[in-house]
Order: structure tokens, then C-alpha cells, then sequence
């Protein structure tokens, strides 16, 4: 089975727990008997393409090639050099005839790559992952309304046009009906989240090709837990690990530890923010930042970015992970992380986040953009003693990458076996009570 | 009435066989005979050909008063009219041959021939046109003079004469004015007996107009006969008209006649147009007449109505055409028509064959200008215009070319052009940077207007010559070189300096010629530098300098004719060879066969993706080349070479001698992106194939421009592209709204 995995970037050149995802599924299913795996990547600015054509290899391994894109249109997904995808992906799908191609996501490669692939290869399934709800929302995909960071519960033209006032409900419209175009063409979309998948069920996506399943780790051996400098001290070391940007509800973190009582947080407790591309965010925010960093004082450490293979490094100072995202996450791959170097989560109840951490199982849920209720989760992590162990108890491991390679094998195996079904039946002259009978 | 018959049935009551009285004959030239036949005849044939004899003919029949009647035609130059006797003619179909009747009688004057017409109530309209068509018209030879006097005493004897002419005159766009009064001839288009001297038949057009001093039906006439050429006014002795089954003649009055000269004309018939009744496509051809004619000035600024109209470029291509780039601003449109013209009869409609360009600095520019305001909406922008109007024959000295504009009430206003000879270098980035690539006409602009000019401008320059003699480096090779480097060079020595470094340690190369080429203005800073490094990497060759720029097409014929190597490397400073020893297997696969014409490598680009891996189709700008782009894992190892649709442009190995031949012509090209796929259209066409060797690799990169590509070079690859679709004869539809008229 020759498969193509297909993303909006390659993690070589660009950092994203979607890239990540995908790429780990191109190598664990590059690992299975049976299974040949490709991947295509989009590849852009500062990258130079090449003068005639915008495939590349960056001297990446044979079965990856990347595909320069720089022509996007970032409302409807859209690339707007449909003369680039017909001349030029079409031609690398029909040169290398996968039995299944697999998006990771259309960024960069616009929706209507769907279409290039359903045009060049009729019986090859078309799966799309799905990691956010950027087809649902204009904003960033994160259903978090643009005034006052409100949760947004459903989608519509109106509704939408409330929190960009600049466009017309009208547009909004002609989106949803433009990416459903092309959604028409995909087989089978996949979702590391039930709570995801619903959303899309909500949208207007079939239902029956929903389908849940969890994004593969590719990680080596789990960090041991932290030794504690003498028996009975305190699991009393909590990081964040994740982009510094409104969403991911750093502000909400670094007031509930101000909040703490002092004679709680004791000498002993340290949180540690590993995070980047705060200088990429607005100066409002990078200015609130640093006062609550301010105010936080020698309770916080900035610790800056990291890379994928230091966090093993990284996580062996750390107790709890903390992930107080103000919007619904979809299954954040910090959380995988977290549970497979056996520490225990602390998130918003909300979303994909309060899907993947059961609270008071293997982690603890407090009340998403509350300050008081994180503060109060991170007094119990403090004052229960045993609750640390408890919960790392009940920890499920992860799926590793290979894993996760061979559920996406079925499910591949599934839509091809379908596939074949429906083509045997266009084939057929048309039995009574057949498709084509009643035709 | 008389009523026309076919010959074959016209005389079936006679009895074949039956004693027939002797006919008169008509001798009109040496063996050329009309034969008066009446009942009693036979059933002649309607055309045949003698039997037992040289000689053809033909029969006109009709249904006459008193019975069937028929004219003969019968033309057997070698027989004395006594041996007729007894022959017979054959028709074409199968049928009884007709034995031609005893002559009694031979005459020589017409009014036999006219006696016999009226005697059978025969129609002279068709007995003059079936002796027009057969004796003017039929032998291809001008009919001898005895022949033409005949047939104008014929048609003055059977003629009515219905009115006078009393003016004529030859208008300044040529042809024949005639005026002057009818008692049955009426408006509209007829065909126009004329003699004069001898006999003219043309189509004309008539208007009538009262006149006082005529009773009714009498009415005044004119009429414009616009295909008349060279006419000796004086010698106009009568017109003639054919109506129903009669002939009309308006004779010429003799010494009161008037003469007009064109200016007269002009006069005249612009104050007649007032009175003239007739349809109005007739009254259009009358005021076509009193149009004034072009004087080498320019009238457009002059007209009344608020039109301009400015030619900002014309430009020819030799024995291609000429282009035309300019803007007419009619915000009423009352333009009918523009035509493009030259002094020596040239002449296209060319506002049917333009494609009209946005032009809104037009627009800004008159906005607030008098005549405008208030007529031009800012969203009016298509006021430009681009046609190229095809001409191979050469323009002629002295020959001058102009715009005429023709407005809906006929009148007609001249812009002069100033032609310019298109193998200027200036003159392909104004022509092409005035093109908007996004304007929704554009590929009617690359097929039919810029495609057709560019490759004729293109492929008739001249070859840059060489300036000075060449700089020649290294030691001089004593063995004779049978290969010779071609290194086209831009400016920047460094790139040719990583070639060369490559090259030096390898074997293939240390007989090697090295030329490389470039342009005087490029080769001054790196020619000293250049030197230094073929002496320093042990390299013999030399520096080709050519008089201006370079492009790749001439930079490699250049190298070519300078070489002295059996075979040439095409060599661009970008690739980059990676390993030795690849020149023998590129030799040894070029002399595997004779029709090997050209072998290539498989070229890499710097990330290791493929830039060129052979290509089975043929020469196509719209094909990328196979696995463009893929990572190099995909290139299948020990790979046998292959015949490929083309090589590319920066490596390939050829025969010089076959280079000379096939390149010998400059490319159609403006750029040189295209410039391998012409390469390879003209090896097929000369019976060679390119053949690609899959185990050479070698990388070639993607130099960076030192400035972004103009706008104008641009729009001259989307040209390229459409020339090659023509020249491989793809199909091209750019629209159904193809031109029309051409000259």
C-alpha cells in the first residue's frame, strides 16, 4: 500500500504539533510491512523555489519532497495559483499514483489540492486530519469570538460577521460553501478528538466519515520522575510548555500563581515557562506578560523556546504540566508528551483538553480562563500528598507513532476495501436493485 | 417572349437524318465561326468538341417565335471552312454526336447575327453575354481586335438607347463617375457594359434624381463604377445596362460632354449627395466618392466630433507585417471603421483585426479636456489598440503608410505613420511592456498580433558580429581538439570560474577547447580576470566578444562558428559537474547511432531534486519536464539511455557541423527560456533525435537575476510560449473572433 502523506509543513523547517503529527505518521507507517509512505510537504518564504517548477527536495530523504506555495488566501483556504496545483501537484500525484493520499491540512496548498488529488487519482481514497477548526472559524480556526476571548459554540454567517464586522455575512457563506466543495471529495476525515470530530458533526461534515483517531509520539525513552531532595518534600515543580500567544492562557497561569498564598507556594515551588514567539505577539499582550512576570517575581522562570528532542530533558524538572488554553484545543500534542513521561495534567475543562485529561484520574480540570480555579487546582497539587502519585498511577500511555501508523493502516485499509466495493458496483451492468439499476 | 431552351432538346422536333437547309456562318476570326441555326437543325449540343477533328463548341438555343433557334460557337483554327463538311460534334455526356450543318452562306458583318436575333425573337441581352463569355472571357487570351469590334457594333445594334451621359469624371479613390439621364435604369447595383476604346464590364452603383427639365419617366442618373482603372475619359463613347431580357444603352453626349477632374468630382458629387435617391448602403457608396483622399497630412485633430486618434508605435517586421500599436478615444462611437494604408494600395480593415488594450492614462488625460468632459467615465479604459497587420511583401521605396478613419456619416479623417523597422532592441520592451498579462484579450494578443511579429522580428535580426579578435589563452593544443566547451558568460567571471576548477582535473577535458562568449560591454571587466583563471586551471581557449549584449541563442551560434572542435559542449555556468569522466559517456552514446543529433545529462538542482530527467513528449512549453522537481531517489540506477522529446538548454553534446546547419537561423524567441525546445523541433525536423544518459549527472542551478525580470520580458515569455505553439503546430484558439479581412 503506497501512501502519501501530505502537509502544510515539514517539521524540519517548521515547528507545529500538525507537522509534527503528521510527520510521525509518515515514518511509523514507513515502518510497517506493507506500507510505503511519501511525504509532501508546502515549503514557502524564506525558502527559494526553483525557477521552473515548485517541487524541491531540500536534500530531505527520498520520499520527502516539498511543494513551494506562497500565493494563499488565508479567508477561504484558497491557493491562488490553481495553475501551479494542476500543472505541478497533479502531476507529482500522477507520477507517484499513491493508493491513499493523506492530508494532514490544506494550509499553504489552498482546499482545492483535494481536488487536484481527486482529479488525477479517481479510486485513491483522500483522507483529511483535521486539527483545528480553522474550516469553522476565520479566526486562527480557534472558535474564540474576537471580543472579550468568548468561547464561540457555533458558526454562522451572522454570527461570524458579529466578530469580523469588516466582512459580509454573504462571505462568510460563500466560504463554508466553497471548503464544502472540496469537502465533498475526502473519504474519510480523521479527528485526534471526539470533541473535534462533533464540532465538524455540528458543521455539517457526514457523520459516518468522521472518524476518531489518535496522532502517534515519536519519542524515545520517558524521563524519569523529578528526585526529590529529601523524603516527603513537595511535588512542587509545574511547567508550561507551548507557544506564548492570548490563546494558549499564559496570562491565566501567571495570575493564579500571584495568587497563591505565600506560606502554599512555600520556597520550594517553581513554575517554568518553556515557551517562544512571544515577540511575534501583539505589544499589548507581550506588555501584560511582562507585568504579570513582574508581579510573579522569583515564583516564575522564563525559560525561553525548546526544541522537540530537549523535552525529555526539560520534562525531568518538572511535576505537572500545565495547559490552561482559553480555547478548545483540539488533542494538544503537550498533553501526549506529558502523560508519556508520566506527569500529570493540569488543564481548562473545556474542548479536546478535557477530553484527553480525566480530571482527578490523571489530572485535574479547573474552570477554562479562571484564574481562582487554576490557583485552586495548583493549592491541591501543593497540599495533597499523595495526590501526585495517584494520579500518575492512572496514566495511559500515549500511542507511540507506530501505533497510531497501524490504526491509520485499518482504517486505510477500510476506505480502499469501500472504494473497490463502489467501483465493482459502478462496473456493474446494473443487477435489480442495484445503485445503478435505480439509476 | 422568346424563351431561353437547352440546345440538346431545342430542335428535338427535327428529324435526324432528315435533308437540312444550308445555314449562314458569321466568320469572325481565323477559324472562329458563329453558326445561325434554326428549326430544321438537329438538336446541337450544348458544348462538345469536334469529331475527326481539332476544334470545340458551343451553342446557345432558344424557343423563338417561329420555333426553335440556336447560335453556334465553333472554334477549329487548322480547318478551311469548306472542310467542315461532314464532321460531327461530340458532347461530353454520352450522347449522338450532331453533324454540323452544310454553310451556305458565310457573312462577316453583325447585323446578320442581329437580323437572325430578331428574326427568332431571340433575347439580346443572352445572346451578348453567351458571346462575351465565350469570346472575351472563355480563351484566357485578350480577344483579337477584329473579335472585340464586332461584339460592341453587336451590342450597339441590339441595344436600346434610353439616355445620355453627360459628365464623367474619375474621383480621387479612382475608379468611374458617370452622370446623366435615364428613361428606365433606377437605383441600385448593376453591372456596367463601358466602351471605351474597348469593352468593360464592371459592377456600378446608380442613384436617380429629379431633374426639371426632363418629362417622366425620364430621370437623372448617376453612377460610380468603383473597379475601373486608368480610364481615358474621352474615349467613353457609351454605357451599357442589361435590363430584364434588353439591353440599355446610354450614350455618351458628344462634344457638350463634361469632364471632371478629381478635385471637381469631389465637388460635385458632395453637392449632389443632397438630391440622390436611392437605398442607403447605394447613397453610402456616393458619399465613399467625394471622401478626400490622403495628402500626407494629418486631419484627425480636425474633425468636429470628439475623437482622437495617435499611433504610438508602427513597426515593421520584414516579410511578416506590421504592427501597429496605438489608441483611438471615440466616447460617442462614431467611428464606422479604421483602416490601415499605404500609398502603394496596402490596405487592411484594421479596426475588424485589432485587439482593443486598456489605456485609462487616455482616459485621465482628456477627463478634463473641453471636448470630452462629461464623456468619458472613468471605468472606459479600452481606448488602446494593438494589431498586426500581415504583409510579406517588402515595403516598397518611397511607399508611405497611414491610418484613414471612417466615421458613421462616411466622412473620413488620415493620420500619418511613421514606420519603423522592428529590429530595433528598443523596440520589443516598449512594444511588450504596454501588454497588461491579466487583461482577459491577452491571448488573442500572443496568438494573433505579438506571436506572428516577435518570431519575424525575432528570427530575421542579424547575428551580433564579433568584436576585435578573440582573447586566446593556454598553451595552443597540438592534438587537433575534438571537443570545444561553449560557455555563454553574463558578466560575472566567478560563475565560470567553478566550471572551470571542475573541469580542470578531468581527463575528458585536458584536450578540450574552452570558448566562452559574451557581449564587449560584459567581457571588459571580466576578460583579464578570465584569462588569469583558464592559464591558472591549465585550460586552453578562448574569449569571444561580441559587438552588443549577448543573448544564449546568439552567444552559442557565435561559439559554434569560432570552434574548431568536431563536437560541441553547450555548457551554461550554472551547471556544475560533480564528478569526472562524464564527457566519454556523453560522446560515446552521441556516436552510438548516426540520427543521434544531441545527448544530454540528467541535471540536479542544489537541493539534489531533479531539474532534468529526459521527457518523452515532444517540444511543449505548457509539459514540465518528467519529474521536475522530485527528489533525485526517484531516477531509477543503470538506467540505458533513451530518445527524449528535447535536452536541456544548459548541457547538452552535439555535432558542430549539425549545429551550424540547424542553428544557423536565430531563434523566434524574446528570452531564451524556450530556446532547447526550438533547438530540439529543429533536429526532429531535420531527422535527429536527442537522447538523454541517465547515469551523467550534473548539477545545474537557478542563478539569481541581479534585478527582478522586466514587466516587458515577462509578457515576452507568454509570446514565446505562443510561438512555439505555432511553430509545432499545436493547436491555438485563443478566440472564435479571429480576423477577418486581409490584405
Amino acid at each position: 500500500m503506497r501512501i502519501l502523506i501530505v502537509s502544510h509543513g515539514h517539521p524540519a523547517f517548521s515547528i507545529g504539533g500538525a507537522e509534527v503529527a503528521s510527520y510521525n505518521l509518515f515514518r511509523g507507517l514507513g515502518r510497517l510491512s506493507g506500507c510505503e509512505s511519501h511525504y509532501l510537504s508546502r515549503i514557502g518564504p524564506p525558502f527559494a523555489p526553483h525557477r521552473d517548477t515548485p517541487l524541491m527536495s531540500l536534500r530531505q530523504n527520498g520520499r520527502e519532497t516539498l511543494f513551494w506555495a506562497n500565493d494563499y488566501d488565508y479567508f477561504l483556504l484558497a491557493n491562488r495559483d490553481p495553475d501551479g496545483l494542476r500543472r505541478h501537484l497533479e502531476r507529482f500525484l500522477k507520477d507517484l499514483a499513491p493508493d491513499i493520499v493523506h492530508f494532514h491540512h490544506v494550509l499553504g496548498f489552498g482546499v482545492q489540492s483535494l481536488r487536484s488529488a481527486r482529479a488525477v487519482l479517481p479510486d485513491a481514497p483522500i483522507v483529511l486530519t483535521l486539527h483545528e477548526y480553522l474550516s469553522i472559524c476565520h479566526r486562527h480556526g480557534q472558535m474564540v469570538k474576537t471580543a472579550g476571548m468568548q468561547l464561540c459554540q457555533r458558526a454562522s454567517p451572522g454570527e461570524c460577521a458579529v466578530c469580523f464586522p469588516e466582512i459580509a455575512p454573504a462571505e462568510f457563506l460563500r466560504r463554508e460553501l466553497f471548503l464544502k466543495s472540496f469537502y465533498g471529495l475526502v473519504d474519510a476525515f480523521v479527528g485526534p478528538s471526539r470533541f473535534l470530530l462533533d464540532r465538524y458533526a455540528a458543521w455539517g461534515l457526514p457523520a459516518e466519515r468522521l472518524v476518531y483517531l489518535e496522532n502517534g509520539l515519536e519519542l524515545g525513552a520517558a524521563a524519569p520522575p523529578r528526585p526529590l531532595a529529601h523524603p516527603g518534600a513537595r511535588r512542587s515543580r509545574f511547567a508550561y510548555f507551548g507557544q506564548l500567544n492570548p490563546f494558549k492562557g499564559i496570562k491565566v497561569l501567571l495570575e493564579a500563581v500571584t495568587r497563591i498564598p505565600a506560606e502554599v507556594w512555600g520556597q520550594d515551588s517553581i513554575l517554568y515557562v518553556f515557551g517562544g514567539n512571544l515577540e511575534l505577539q501583539p505589544p499589548a499582550f507581550r506588555e501584560q506578560l511582562g507585568r504579570l512576570m513582574r508581579t510573579a517575581g522569583q515564583r516564575v522562570r522564563f525559560m525561553g523556546s525548546y526544541k522537540g528532542h530537549e523535552l525529555a530533558r526539560l520534562m525531568r524538572e518538572a511535576d505537572w504540566v500545565i495547559v490552561p488554553s482559553t480555547w478548545w484545543e483540539n488533542s494538544p500534542v503537550v498533553i501526549q508528551e506529558a502523560f508519556f513521561h508520566g506527569r500529570p495534567v493540569i488543564t481548562s475543562d473545556i474542548g479536546g483538553m478535557a477530553e484527553k485529561v480525566r480530571d482527578r484520574v490523571d489530572g485535574l480540570h479547573f474552570r477554562a480562563g479562571s484564574a481562582e480555579s487554576l490557583a485552586d487546582s495548583l493549592i491541591s497539587a501543593l497540599r495533597d500528598q499523595g495526590l501526585w502519585e495517584r494520579l500518575r498511577a492512572r496514566i495511559r500511555r500515549p500511542l507511540s507513532a507506530d501505533e497510531a501508523a497501524a490504526q491509520h493502516r485499518g482504517l486505510y485499509a477500510r476506505l480502499l476495501a469501500g472504494r473497490r466495493g463502489a467501483t465493482a458496483l459502478a462496473g456493474d451492468p446494473g443487477e435489480p436493485g442495484s445503485a445503478k439499476a435505480v439509476a | 417572349m422568346a424563351r431561353q431552351r437547352k440546345p440538346a432538346q431545342a430542335m428535338e422536333q427535327s428529324a435526324e437524318g432528315a435533308p437540312r437547309a444550308p445555314v449562314t456562318a458569321i466568320l469572325l476570326d481565323q477559324g472562329c465561326i458563329l453558326l445561325l441555326l434554326a428549326a430544321g437543325d438537329g438538336s446541337p449540343p450544348a458544348s462538345g468538341t469536334l469529331q475527326g477533328a481539332d476544334g470545340s463548341w458551343l451553342c446557345l438555343a432558344w424557343e423563338g417565335s417561329a420555333g426553335p433557334a440556336a447560335l453556334g460557337l465553333l472554334r477549329a483554327g487548322g480547318l478551311p471552312l469548306t472542310g467542315l463538311q461532314g464532321l460531327s460534334v461530340c458532347p461530353p455526356e454520352p450522347a449522338a454526336p450532331w453533324r454540323l450543318p452544310e454553310i451556305g452562306r458565310v457573312e462577316l458583318e453583325p447585323e446578320i447575327l442581329v437580323e437572325h436575333v430578331r428574326a427568332t425573337a431571340g433575347q439580346a441581352a443572352a445572346v451578348f453575354n453567351f458571346l462575351r463569355l465565350a469570346l472575351l472571357e472563355g480563351k484566357g487570351l485578350p480577344a483579337p481586335a477584329r473579335v472585340r469590334e464586332f461584339l460592341q457594333r453587336f451590342l450597339f445594334a441590339v441595344s436600346h438607347q434610353d439616355g445620355f451621359i453627360e459628365i464623367l469624371g474619375v474621383p480621387e479613390c479612382g475608379g468611374l463617375f458617370v452622370q446623366g439621364w435615364s428613361q428606365r435604369l433606377t437605383s441600385g447595383q448593376r453591372e456596367l457594359g463601358l466602351v471605351a476604346g474597348g469593352f468593360n464590364l464592371t459592377g456600378c452603383i446608380l442613384a436617380a434624381f429629379d431633374r426639371a427639365d426632363l418629362l417622366p419617366p425620364a430621370r437623372g442618373l448617376v453612377g460610380f463604377a468603383k473597379d475601373i482603372r486608368e480610364i481615358d475619359l474621352g474615349a467613353v463613347r457609351a454605357l451599357f445596362f442589361e435590363l430584364g431580357a434588353e439591353l440599355l444603352r446610354l450614350d455618351v453626349v458628344g462634344r457638350e460632354r463634361i469632364l471632371l477632374g478629381p478635385p471637381e468630382v469631389l465637388a460635385h458629387v458632395g453637392a449632389m449627395l443632397g438630391r440622390l435617391q436611392a437605398e442607403p448602403a447605394i447613397l453610402r457608396g456616393f458619399k465613399r466618392v467625394c471622401r478626400p483622399r490622403f495628402q500626407d497630412v494629418e486631419t484627425v485633430s480636425a474633425l468636429a466630433a470628439p475623437i482622437r486618434l495617435v499611433a504610438d508605435l508602427v513597426v515593421a517586421a520584414a516579410g511578416a507585417g506590421i504592427l501597429v500599436l496605438g489608441w483611438l478615444l471615440d466616447p460617442e462611437r462614431r467611428t464606422k471603421l479604421v483602416l490601415l494604408k499605404s500609398t502603394r494600395n496596402f490596405y487592411l480593415r484594421l479596426s475588424e483585426h485589432w485587439v482593443r488594450l486598456a489605456r485609462p492614462d487616455v482616459t485621465e488625460a482628456f477627463a478634463a479636456e473641453a471636448a470630452f468632459r462629461n464623456l468619458l467615465l472613468p471605468h472606459d479604459r479600452y481606448h488602446g489598440f494593438i494589431a498586426f497587420a500581415p504583409r510579406q511583401a517588402a515595403i516598397e521605396p518611397g511607399e508611405r503608410f497611414y491610418l484613414e478613419l471612417v466615421l458613421e456619416d462616411e466622412s473620413c479623417a488620415f493620420l500619418p505613420l511613421a514606420l519603423e523597422q522592428g529590429t530595433g532592441p528598443r523596440h520589443l520592451p516598449r512594444i511588450l511592456g504596454s501588454i497588461d498579462a491579466e487583461d482577459p484579450e491577452v491571448e488573442r494578443v500572443l496568438a494573433l498580433h505579438l506571436a506572428p511579429f516577435t518570431a519575424a522580428v525575432r528570427a530575421s535580426r542579424a547575428r551580433p558580429p564579433m568584436h576585435g579578435a578573440p582573447l586566446t589563452f593556454g598553451r595552443p593544443e597540438r592534438r587537433a581538439h575534438q571537443v570545444s566547451v561553449i560557455m555563454p558568460l553574463a558578466g560575472e567571471v566567478g560563475r565560470a570560474e567553478v566550471p572551470m576548477a571542475c573541469l580542470a582535473d578531468d581527463p575528458d577535458f585536458s584536450a578540450a577547447e574552452f570558448m566562452f562568449v559574451t557581449g564587449r560591454g560584459d567581457a571588459g571587466p571580466i576578460a583579464r580576470r578570465l584569462a588569469h583563471c583558464a592559464e591558472f586551471y591549465r585550460l586552453r581557449g578562448r574569449l569571444l566578444c561580441a559587438r552588443d549584449p549577448l543573448d544564449f541563442d546568439d552567444a552559442l551560434a557565435l561559439g559554434a562558428e569560432a570552434a574548431a572542435g568536431e563536437l560541441l559542449l553547450v555548457l551554461a555556468p550554472s551547471v556544475l559537474p560533480a564528478r569526472r569522466g562524464w564527457l566519454a559517456r556523453l560522446i560515446q552514446e552521441l556516436e552510438r547511432a548516426p540520427d543521434r543529433g544531441l545527448v544530454c545529462p540528467t541535471l540536479l538542482y542544489e537541493d539534489e531534486s531533479i531539474r532534468y530527467a529526459g521527457n518523452g513528449d515532444g517540444p511543449s512549453p505548457s509539459t514540465p519536464d518528467r519529474f521536475a522537481g522530485y527528489p533525485s531517489a526517484w531516477l531509477r540506477d543503470g538506467a540505458a539511455a533513451a530518445s527524449v522529446g528535447h535536452g536541456p538548454a544548459e548541457c547538452f553534446l552535439v555535432r558542430r557541423s549539425l549545429f551550424l546547419e540547424i542553428a544557423r537561423r536565430p531563434g523566434p524567441f524574446v528570452g531564451v527560456e524556450l530556446y532547447h525546445l526550438e533547438l530540439a523541433r529543429r533536429l526532429r525536423g531535420s531527422g535527429y533525435q536527442c537522447v538523454w544518459v541517465p547515469d551523467v549527472q550534473l548539477y545545474a542551478v537557478d542563478d539569481q537575476p541581479a534585478q527582478p525580470d522586466e514587466h516587458w520580458r515577462r509578457v515576452g515569455r507568454l509570446v514565446d510560449r505562443r510561438v512555439l505553439e505555432q511553430l509545432s503546430g499545436d493547436p491555438v484558439n485563443p478566440s472564435a473572433n479571429a480576423p477577418g479581412d486581409q490584405p
